[in-house]
């Protein structure tokens, strides 16, 4: 399965894929509660394609106190319109009880696995479905004492939860902190990975690299996809992430295309 | 060494206040940076009109200042806009500036943003407002009174604008838009009784703010009522 996210800018514009998504992966931050020209919108496209919720707020990884309010209302919103599959930053957005609206980084530290991965159960009980936790990317490290590879694969194992894998992040994070992504890919848990996501970035001046998701998936990212799609169940729904730049519609179809051939090249002309 | 609780802490001061962290954490100004702006693309795209009215250079120190200090509790970054109006109210920032119309113009365009998202009201079954019958209101729409006509596009920003100024902002059922219409004091008083007394019949909320006037109903004040309320239930103020 692939799919692409329900940003406001390609909503009425889901009929250009040459490559049909099979679902839409929705921040549910921005959809929940909301009625008019945009609920509207959501409710169509609900009614034709399966959607999947990517939580922007939760801050699993924060010293704050989880929102339980802002969760049930997760929850209300995930069952209204049937999504399974919800996931989240493995990062943290809030301090001192307020929103920072950015995912920052967690330090890599056991301290570290023990509080996020207690707050990973609580969750999952909550709302009564996986939390899929992603691993994101990140510009500054706040503390070594583990290897990034380690700190996920012990939260994975500790808190017994499922993974987003995003290859473009695990590039992103091997370029700009040394290491190399495909011995990332060989050492990571992937029997955990139930979602995939891939995507662009852009390279600053200054060397560095982020993980803006506004151009074409480079080729090293779908090598690190081709590796990954061998070590995974072939079903794993995997999203095409474009969050800006919708103004060439052939490059996201270059890209749709590129991904169905992966995972699916017997049904790609 | 540090906690992680301590370290998240000094990485989240940097990003939102730049205060400069004890630890010094590389590429710390790509946080810095990603909070400012989403902060600032969000209250840009919300209130792009007092943005356009403030010029750039006195918006630019109006965000600045927000990004610093300002709280939110509130998880969805769409709604995080609304902050701004309480950030402006506690620092009184608009008096301090010399923009006594900026709070007005703030609230006027965050309930533009509000309404057109606000969850559907239930449909209306009704063709027709009776004045013999209490008000029955929807959900998606705001009486709001200014002193300044913030909501004019164009309007001049000088002093002599001051004035009292009401208006219905309201979601178009049809369209979806939410659209302006400005009312004169009296309706705008009508309007507010209205919804403060449910159980009463637009008529006797009519003669009572009336008679409090030493104002005498006659047939022409009863048809202009009707007519205004019938206009309020194709606007979807009514229903």
């Amino acid at each position: 399965m692939i799919g692409i996210g329900l940003r406001r800018e390609i909503a009425h514009d889901l009929h250009r894929f040459e490559i049909q998504p099979d679902f839409l992966e929705l921040a549910p931050e921005n959809w929940m509660s909301i009625g008019g020209y945009w609920g509207k919108t959501l409710k169509e496209v609900s009614e034709s394609r399966k959607l999947t919720a990517h939580g922007l707020s939760l801050s699993i990884g924060s010293p704050d106190p989880i929102n339980w309010g802002f969760l049930k209302e997760i929850k209300s919103f995930l069952d209204e319109y049937n999504i399974d599959i919800y996931s989240e930053h493995l990062a943290f957005s809030t301090y001192d009880n307020a929103h920072l609206y950015e995912s920052l980084p967690i330090p890599f530290t056991e301290e570290a696995v023990k509080h996020v991965s207690n707050r990973i159960r609580e969750v999952q009980d909550f709302i009564e479905r996986p939390l899929i936790i992603e691993n994101i990317t990140y510009y500054t490290v706040l503390d070594s004492q583990l290897r990034e590879v380690d700190f996920l694969n012990a939260i994975l194992a500790e808190s017994n939860c499922e993974l987003l894998l995003d290859v473009n992040n695990i590039y992103v994070n091997g370029k700009n902190h040394g290491y190399d992504p495909k011995k990332f890919l060989e050492e990571i848990d992937t029997s955990r990975v139930s979602y995939v996501h891939v995507g662009g970035h852009q390279t600053l001046d200054s060397g560095l690299i982020l993980d803006t998701h506004n151009n074409l998936v480079i080729d090293p990212v779908y090598e690190l996809l081709t590796e990954l799609v061998k070590r995974i169940n072939p079903t794993t729904p995997i999203l095409l992430e474009r969050d800006s730049n919708f103004e060439s519609f052939a490059e996201l179809n270059t890209d749709m295309k590129r991904i169905k051939e992966i995972i699916s090249p017997e049904l790609v002309k | 060494m540090k906690s992680f609780i301590e370290l998240q802490k000094q990485i989240a001061e940097f990003s939102k206040k730049g205060i400069k962290p004890s630890v010094d954490f590389s590429n710390a100004n790509t946080y810095r940076k990603m909070v400012y702006d989403n902060t600032a693309n969000a209250l840009n795209t919300t209130y792009e009109m007092t943005k356009l009215a403030l010029g750039d250079d006195v918006w630019m120190s109006l965000v600045d200042e927000f990004v610093r200090n300002y709280h939110s509790d509130e998880p969805r970054y769409w709604r995080m806009p609304e902050r701004l109006i309480t950030f402006e109210e506690k620092a009184n920032w608009g008096a301090k500036h010399e923009v006594p119309w900026l709070g007005e113009s703030l609230k006027f365009e965050w309930k533009l943003t509000e309404l057109f998202h606000a969850p559907d009201d239930t449909s209306s079954d009704r063709d027709h407002i009776s004045i013999d019958q209490p008000a029955v209101f929807g959900t998606a729409w705001k009486l709001m009174s200014f002193n300044y006509p913030v909501y004019k596009p164009k309007w001049t920003k000088l002093s002599a604008d001051k004035g009292s100024y009401s208006i219905i902002l309201y979601r178009d059922a049809q369209t979806l838009e939410v659209k302006i219409e400005e009312i004169n004091p009296f309706l705008s008083v009508l309007v507010t009784t209205l919804k403060e007394n449910p159980s009463h019949s637009i008529k006797e909320i009519l003669m009572e703010i009336m008679g409090a006037n030493g104002l005498e109903v006659n047939d022409s004040v009863l048809d202009s009522t009707s007519k205004f309320c019938n206009k309020l239930l194709v606007f979807g103020v009514l229903k």
